[in-house]
């Protein structure tokens, strides 16, 4: 055993710290779903990418650093602690750009790597639809073979971030005779494409977090298909398991908010004793919680680096900090009392929007149902 | 960095694993239970030929001086197999012996290493000792609230019966002995030795009843298909799992902390036994929801362990106790 954080990845703490500490906007910026809001946060990410902190991860050629698995910890404990904003790239260079590096033709990377990391190019995914939700295999929108690419016609739910977005990556089945998981193609698509039709949907905060996406005879090129034909389902795969799986929420982000949870109860001691008195073990459950996502993650990443498989650790982990970031939130809206409700109450909003945000974290990204499927079928063995 | 046992202490653990799986099976657990003594004889002196009890001894007494984290390994399998023995005690008495120093470990240490002492200590928040009335040894508390040392017939044992069969828990009075022979030593360091090897048993015996529950599930079948098939059984067992396994390198990070002596070593420590006691006795709750009947019975195996967890939940300090060590620490 080895807990000692080596000396490079201090440095490397130590001066990501650096840089956040001078840039990171003394005041948040205005909400990611609206116009001004994607534009500000389209700023932000061009900034990073400019000063090379934008894609940690990615090779030195695109614009990386090319930081291992540790170091991304790292930097997400000091993004998420200096209080920088929300990522607007993050469906493109987290999700999205792995499948580009493990997939993606040479024309392809250097097609989209770099708008996307610049956040010139911000996408929106396109998995779900109306009747394809956990179920995602049984999805029908379609794509028809035509001279010198695809026609794409259905329609797509739930796409985050498409109300503003410039890019869609989503399955489409290209195969008419299929069914299930084969025959269904991984295609990179302009949301500004002829044919395409984009209807925000208000999610629950009020705002146009996602849309539904409507396609009308969409003309999609052949150098625009990511993998192979009707390999979509394998490619696609490939972003929500393994170590991507891992980092889809990293430690950092619920490290930062078990402290800030600490802060109010420190507030609320002063305010109303009864009251922090009341959540005092809520409190120190939502931080030993968070503490213990971050070694879970670390021995799991530890894990990969030394060469052993890690696949449904991923849906452990993602039953394990959904439901973390619920109760942290609940035990903020007890702390705040009757103000929890009130959305302009400077203290009480931020609480509110992370509790609103934190309630779909057991929906996305495969329910929580479907996650413990997954572990009681493919950790524990039992049959399907 | 490695958030886990080193390679060697995971394959000596293993080669524990199939001593224990040998001696100490359901089968010697029941023979233990209905025997006065509650031991299982011969297996104390096979852990100390195979090396088990002078692991943490230092090598000027004949042990090998490793530290906890080469221990957890071993203490997972421990709790693995609910084995009766009175190892954590023995290795938290070598712990302050070794420290103390002098004639007293001089006396008692080799014979712990040769199998042939056991060591019973009172530290932490609790009245009963555990392993009392086995012990040649009593490190406890005196009417002054010192720390002594003494062979067990110096003191008098009260010894109270455990539903769990395979422990014994004793009140020990030791009149004012007028000095310790561990001034200086670190108390608190020891007890969270103690905290965190009982933690790494209680991801052990989560694991094992875990691991009984989903062999039921896939063998019973009821309306026509395994009970394994639901969801309903599916989910409980999944949440279980997903529980222990965040516990499980908690415990871990805890093992370094005492190791290291790290500044946060009470609260990691206390952290590791409220985690992997509201884990095991979530596994016990679903091992037994889904043996159901059969599961609620002394002929079957599972009681056995589930009593050890409830046992190991209650000493060291309890999972409230601990949460509020940690609440303390964090907020003050």
């Amino acid at each position: 055993m080895d807990l000692t954080e080596p000396a490079e990845l201090a440095a490397f703490r130590g001066e990501a710290r650096e840089w956040l500490r001078s840039h990171v906007p003394h005041s948040p910026l205005p909400s990611l779903d609206t116009a001004a809001g994607f534009a500000a946060h389209r700023e932000w990410e061009r900034r990073m990418y400019e000063a090379r902190w934008g894609v940690v991860t990615w090779p030195e050629p695109y614009g990386g650093r090319g930081a291992g698995l540790l170091e991304w910890l790292v930097f997400e404990e000091e993004y998420w602690a200096a209080g920088a904003p929300v990522r607007v790239s993050q469906n493109g260079i987290f999700l999205l750009a792995p499948t580009i590096f493990e997939y993606g033709t040479q024309a392809q990377k250097d097609r989209f790597l770099t708008p996307m990391a610049r956040a010139d190019e911000v996408w929106a995914q396109g998995w779900s639809e109306p009747g394809a939700g956990s179920d995602l295999a049984s999805l029908r929108s379609k794509a028809e073979r035509v001279d010198g690419g695809w026609r794409l016609s259905g329609q797509k739910t739930w796409s985050t971030r498409a109300a503003y977005a410039d890019w869609m990556f989503g399955l489409f089945r290209s195969d008419p005779a299929s069914e299930r998981h084969r025959g269904l193609t991984y295609i990179l698509l302009p949301l500004a494409a002829d044919g395409v039709t984009v209807r925000p949907i208000r999610q629950l905060d009020g705002e146009p977090g996602f849309a539904e996406v409507f396609f009308d005879e969409v003309f999609v090129p052949d150098e625009h298909v990511l993998g192979g034909v009707g390999e979509g389902w394998k490619v696609a795969m490939s972003t929500t398991t393994s170590e991507r799986g891992l980092t889809l929420r990293s430690p950092g982000r619920f490290m930062a908010a078990a402290d800030r949870l600490l802060d109010l109860h420190a507030a609320t001691q002063a305010s109303d004793p009864d009251a922090a008195a009341a959540a005092r073990g809520d409190v120190v459950q939502a931080w030993m919680d968070a503490d213990a996502y971050r070694l879970y993650v670390l021995g799991t990443a530890l894990k990969a680096l030394g060469g052993e498989s890690i696949g449904a650790e991923s849906s452990a982990n993602k039953l394990f900090w959904s439901q973390l970031d619920v109760a942290l939130h609940e035990t903020a809206l007890a702390l705040l009392g009757e103000r929890a409700t009130l959305d302009a109450d400077p203290v009480a909003a931020p609480w509110l929007d992370g509790y609103e945000f934190s309630l779909a974290g057991p929906i996305y990204a495969g329910t929580n149902e479907v996650q413990r499927n997954v572990v009681a079928e493919r950790v524990l063995g039992l049959p399907r | 960095m490695r958030l886990a046992p080193d390679q060697d202490a995971l394959d000596f653990a293993g080669s524990v694993r199939e001593l224990l799986a040998d001696l100490a099976d359901a089968a010697a657990l029941r023979v233990a239970w209905d025997d006065a003594d509650g031991r299982i004889p011969g297996v104390w002196k096979r852990l100390a030929e195979a090396g088990v009890l002078g692991l943490s001894v230092p090598e000027e007494y004949g042990g090998s001086g490793a530290d906890l984290t080469t221990l957890l390994a071993v203490l997972v399998e421990v709790g693995r197999s609910a084995l009766p023995e009175p190892l954590v005690e023995t290795i938290v008495g070598a712990m302050l012996l070794a420290e103390a120093g002098g004639v007293i470990a001089e006396d008692w240490l080799p014979r712990v290493v040769a199998g042939e002492a056991v060591i019973a200590v009172g530290l932490g928040p609790g009245a009963l000792v555990s392993a009392a009335p086995w012990a040649d040894l009593l490190v406890v508390a005196d009417h002054a609230g010192v720390l002594c040392a003494m062979p067990r017939d110096e003191a008098t044992v009260t010894t109270s019966e455990s539903v769990d069969r395979g422990v014994r828990l004793a009140a020990v009075d030791v009149p004012s002995r007028g000095g310790s022979a561990f001034d200086g030593v670190h108390l608190d360091r020891a007890f969270d030795a103690g905290v965190v090897a009982v933690a790494a048993q209680l991801t052990g015996l989560a694991e094992a009843m875990l691991d009984m529950a989903v062999r039921h599930a896939k063998q019973r079948e009821q309306f026509g298909v395994v009970i394994g098939s639901f969801q309903a059984i599916k989910h409980q067992l999944a949440d279980a799992y997903v529980a222990n396994a965040f516990a499980a390198p908690v415990v871990a990070r805890a093992s370094w902390s005492v190791a290291r002596d790290a500044p946060t070593r009470s609260r990691d420590a206390s952290h590791a036994k409220h985690a992997a006691t509201v884990a095991a006795r979530r596994a016990a709750r679903t091992a037994l929801q889904v043996h159901a009947g059969i599961g609620y019975t002394f002929e079957h195996d599972l009681h056995m362990w589930m009593k050890r967890t409830w046992t190991l939940s209650s000493l060291w300090g309890t999972a409230a106790w601990h949460k509020e060590r940690v609440a303390k620490e964090v907020l003050g």
